[in-house]
């Protein structure tokens, strides 16, 4: 009995076809889902160029800014020793006078 | 290289999941009535098991990538077909039987329509995991252990299903 009816459930519950239109209709839609898929995904490349180019530009504006910081920097500093230079040589000079000055007094 | 040979099977998968659009139509053909049986013999309701076909080949075809082999295809469609129907079912309990769904017959058939026909609406009747258990067992020709990965239920658990089932269902009959 056990036996007969699996073999009945079994010839019942043999798979079927959809209809020939419902076929055609779900490989329709499935072209449609396709396309759409396509055209959505194309200009999903814009925000993507955009972001990549903001980077970009970030990243080279602060090389241009990192570079005017030491150039300023390196002028400071020649302009620091040019005037320590002019200081010393000032101070040399008076140091001298006073020197050759007190030699003459005293000879 | 024959047409069935590993190599040929691995290299017809290997133009699905490229995206040509009639390989993927092929591949359509050939596991559209399992899918739309699970959901007509699950839900019995033509509309809601047309449903059901198209969302579950509109899946497929987003996670195609994913899928290694035309068996874990034909794996991967059975198991998202019988738990969508399931879910479904949860959700919202079909509103009626649909005779004209529950009496088609396949014309090449030689055997008992009447008692065909008495079976599906009997295996309709079950609550839906024993009718998920009914329908794996004998329309897909499962093994329990195979069902019981598929439905993510313990194998005693099938066997109980299955064992109970065919008890309602003999019971009916007579």
């Amino acid at each position: 009995m056990t036996h007969d009816l699996e073999q009945e459930l079994r010839r019942a519950l043999r798979p079927l076809d959809p209809s020939p239109e419902f076929t055609a209709r779900l490989l329709g839609g499935l072209t449609t889902a396709r396309d759409t898929a396509t055209a959505v995904r194309r200009p999903g490349w814009h925000p993507m160029a955009l972001a990549a180019s903001a980077v970009l530009a970030g990243v080279l504006g602060l090389l241009l800014y990192q570079h005017q910081q030491r150039e300023r920097a390196h002028a400071q500093l020649l302009e620091a020793l040019s005037i320590t230079s002019h200081s010393l040589d000032r101070a040399y000079r008076a140091v001298h006078w006073h020197g050759s000055d007190a030699g003459e007094h005293g000879g | 290289m024959n047409a069935d040979s590993p190599e040929a099977c691995a290299t017809s998968w290997a133009i699905v999941r490229a995206g040509d659009a009639a390989a993927f139509a092929s591949l359509v053909r050939e596991h559209q009535g399992m899918v739309y049986s699970l959901g007509l013999r699950m839900l019995r309701n033509r509309a809601a098991a047309e449903d059901l076909t198209q969302e579950v080949f509109m899946q497929l075809h987003e996670r195609i990538g994913t899928l290694d082999t035309a068996t874990h295809a034909r794996h991967w469609l059975r198991r998202v077909a019988t738990h969508r129907a399931i879910d479904q079912l949860r959700r919202r309990p079909p509103s009626s039987t649909g005779d004209d769904v529950l009496s088609l017959v396949d014309e090449h058939d030689p055997g008992d329509h009447l008692l065909a026909h008495r079976l599906r609406v009997l295996v309709g009747e079950l609550p839906p995991h024993s009718r998920a258990v009914v329908v794996l067992r004998y329309q897909e020709d499962m093994d329990p252990s195979e069902i019981g990965r598929l439905l993510e239920m313990p194998l005693n658990t099938v066997k109980s299903h299955l064992r109970r089932a065919l008890e309602v269902l003999r019971e009916r009959l007579s």
